[in-house]
Parts: C-alpha cells; sequence; structure tokens
C-alpha cells in the first residue's frame, strides 16, 4: 500500500447509510477518495453528505436505479457492494416471496453492479463484495434464505474474479462473523423469542464461540476492506475472507 | 523449505522425516514459545505462519509430503488462533501462489513458467512484495479481529 493512494480516485459504496457500508464509505473518505455513496435511507446518507461524500438515493431491487447507479460509477477504481437485507423467520414458515425480497437485494446487485461497472474499471481498480459468515455456516436457521444470498455472493464474487483479472481489477469477499450493527441488533431481537430466550442470554452465547471473545465494530470491517482494496492486496483476488474472531477458519 | 522428488516412488523416509520437521514441527514449538512470551506481556499478539497453494491441492508427484505438511500448517494454525484467541494473540496463515523467489525460479523450465502463468487469472506469477503486503496488513492493528485465517495469495489460481 503506498500512503495517499486513494487520493482523488473515485468509490461507490452500496449500503452506505449504516453498518459496514456506513464504516467502508467513512475509510475511503479518511484514504481521501471520493466517494459515491448509495442506499435507499436518504436520512442516513444525509452524513455521509457532510463528511463530503457524493449521496445518491437508490433502490437496487429496482433495475432502473441500478442503471442510474452505473452510469453515475464511470470511471471509478473502488466498489463496495455492502447493501443487504436480513429477515428472520423460521426456516419452516418461510415464504417464496421472502425468497425473492431477500434474493432481489442481496445477490441481484452485487451481479448486475459488477457486471455494470467491473468494465467500466481501470486497471488495479478492485472490488468488495459484503458475504458473511453465515454463508459457510449457515446455523442460525432462522435466517437461511439470507446465508443463502450471502453463499451466492462467494460465486458471484469468484466468477467475476475470473472476468475482470485480464482487465486487473480484483474481487473479493468478506465474511464478516458477529459485527456490532443495526442488522446485528434486529436480529438478537427478533431470534431470542423464536428461541425462548433472551437478547442478552443469546448475545453472550454467540459471543462465547468466538475465539477473541468479541464482537467487532463496523470500523474494524472497514479496514479489512480497505486493504483488499489497495495495492496491499495486489495478487489477491476471487477469495472469501473471514473477518470473525476466529469463529469460522475456513 | 521444499524438497522435490519426481515421483511419490522416489520419496524417501528421510525426506519425509526433513520436510515435516522442518516445516510442520518447528513451526509449532516455535509459535508455541513466542505465544508464551507474548501472554507473559499481556499485550495480546499477532503469529502468522506460511503454508502453500498444496495445502489445499495435495501437491503433484513428490511435492506430495511438502503439500502434506502444509496441510499440517493450515491445520494447526486454526487449532493455534482458537487456543490463544482468548489472550487477544491472533494466528493466520499467509499461502502464496507461485512468487518470484529462489524456490521457485530455480531451475524452472521456461515452459513450466509460461503454464503457471497460464493458469492465473491475473496472468502473472507474484512479487515477493505482494506476498509480504498481507503480512504486514495481518501484523498490524487493523487485523486484530481476524485469526485462524489462511489467506490465499494466489492471483486467483484457486479461489475459495
Amino acid at each position: 500500500m503506498r500512503v495517499g493512494e486513494a487520493r482523488g480516485r473515485r468509490s461507490v459504496v452500496t449500503g452506505a447509510a449504516s453498518g459496514i457500508g456506513f464504516a467502508a464509505a467513512e475509510r475511503l473518505l479518511a484514504e481521501e477518495a471520493s466517494v459515491l455513496a448509495v442506499d435507499v435511507n436518504a436520512t442516513g446518507l444525509e452524513r455521509l453528505r457532510q463528511k463530503g461524500a457524493e449521496v445518491m438515493v437508490a433502490d437496487l431491487a429496482q433495475p432502473a436505479d441500478r442503471a442510474r447507479v452505473i452510469e453515475a460509477s464511470r470511471g471509478v477504481h473502488y466498489l463496495v457492494n455492502a447493501a443487504g437485507i436480513i429477515r428472520v423467520r423460521p426456516i419452516f414458515e418461510t415464504t417464496v416471496q421472502d425468497w425473492r425480497d431477500i434474493f432481489t437485494i442481496n445477490a441481484e446487485p452485487v451481479f448486475f453492479l459488477c457486471q455494470g461497472i467491473g468494465p467500466q474499471m481501470p486497471g488495479g481498480g478492485a472490488i468488495v463484495n459484503l458475504s458473511s459468515s453465515s454463508a459457510k455456516l449457515a446455523s442460525t436457521i432462522e435466517v437461511a434464505i439470507y446465508a443463502a444470498s450471502k453463499t451466492a455472493i462467494l460465486s458471484i464474487t469468484r466468477s467475476f474474479a475470473y472476468a475482470l483479472a485480464p482487465r486487473d481489477v480484483r474481487v473479493n469477499a468478506i465474511c464478516p462473523g458477529i459485527v456490532d450493527t443495526p442488522m446485528q441488533d434486529s436480529v438478537l431481537e427478533r431470534v431470542a423469542p423464536i428461541r425462548g430466550t433472551t437478547v442478552a442470554a443469546l448475545s453472550e452465547a454467540r459471543l462465547k464461540t468466538i475465539p477473541l471473545g468479541r464482537a467487532a465494530p463496523p470500523e474494524e470491517c472497514a479496514n479489512f476492506i480497505w486493504f483488499l482494496l489497495s495495492t496491499q492486496a495486489s495478487y489477491l483476488t476471487g477469495q472469501s475472507m473471514d473477518f470473525s474472531g476466529g469463529l469460522v477458519t475456513w | 523449505m521444499l524438497r522435490r522428488r519426481n515421483s511419490v516412488d522416489e520419496v524417501t523416509e528421510e525426506d519425509w522425516d526433513l520436510q515435516l520437521t522442518t516445516n510442520l514441527k518447528a513451526g509449532f514449538f516455535l509459535v508455541r514459545a513466542a505465544a508464551r512470551a507474548m501472554i507473559e506481556q499481556g499485550k495480546g499478539g499477532r503469529i502468522i505462519t506460511f503454508t502453500s497453494q498444496g495445502w489445499w491441492t495435495g501437491g503433484f508427484g513428490g511435492s506430495v509430503v511438502y503439500a502434506a505438511s502444509k496441510g499440517g500448517v493450515v491445520s494447526m494454525t486454526r487449532g493455534l488462533a482458537r487456543t490463544y484467541g482468548p489472550h487477544q494473540i491472533t494466528v493466520n496463515s499467509v499461502s502464496p501462489g507461485q512468487a518470484r523467489t529462489r524456490m521457485l525460479m530455480e531451475g524452472l523450465k521456461p515452459e513450466v513458467l509460461e503454464s503457471m502463468t497460464n493458469a492465473t487469472p491475473l496472468g502473472r506469477i507474484a512479487e515477493p512484495e505482494e506476498i509480504a503486503g498481507t503480512v504486514v496488513f495481518l501484523a498490524s492493528d487493523h487485523a486484530k479481529f481476524i485469526t485462524g485465517a489462511t489467506i490465499n495469495i494466489s492471483g486467483g489460481f484457486l479461489m475459495y
């Protein structure tokens, strides 16, 4: 990594209004990259606008909105696909509509933004897609469709790693374990009653499964994202990188 | 370290012992000694081991022994990550693909180098600095939540 290598380069971050996407956008701003922050939540984007990001309200489930994002992304050096939703429901009660809603937000835009933006990126450009430990574990069965959509992201990452390697554009995925985000809080609040336990007890039980014994703040995950985007990772592509405090080691 | 043999049939017990001792046994006892010192200091720590693409591919010909030792490194790294996690000591492994080192380049036929390059999506072998970039990242504060991982720096030769 060269100090200041992001200076003046353009980046796009989806799901930038909160959680890991927000932290990634902040980190890119700190690296002096220009940031196009995309989210469906206009209020959340406002904080990034005040920090100097360009913002775009877009519903990535809509092809027309994706086209706007792709159009605004010409010449970007970095793309972070962090937009995602989760829906907690017992596995035997999930519906076809749940499947379609979740895949339409979590997997479809990752594919089509890689397809639309990747070929316009200059050599040395890089993409990071946000998957999840659940892509490998799938043990929280109340979020089985979310987990499946995150496994799809690993496959999409590999395919575009092959497709964009001749342009020297790298594509990697990160699999975060437990990160302190609004999404994590909502999962605990909804899973606990399904399992007949309390949020505190469930949270404690999950932290016990992590060798490092703690959850991570999103800023730590943003450090990893920046590493993968930077020239420090110039020979890394197509990888599913764990960020889980040792929860997952494969 | 690497001791090449053209075929499994040529591998001697001495080859086996030398590679397993150097690549795996020495690593275990050195890591343990370092971790004990880090625990005593009470400030956590960073341990980085080196494996190889062979840990996943299983190696070819006589390099099966080398690959087995490197598979052991990955197992050991995961187990030690769990052991030392509560002390905030991270243990990770780096898995380089083909890199421009003496170990690779010595006696390497140009056509073999070309086939390696062709099999790598990024279309080139790595410079040693590109492997070092990941080592430096893992050693930094930025990577303090990453442990038990095997980071594959192969230009996309392997994707997992």
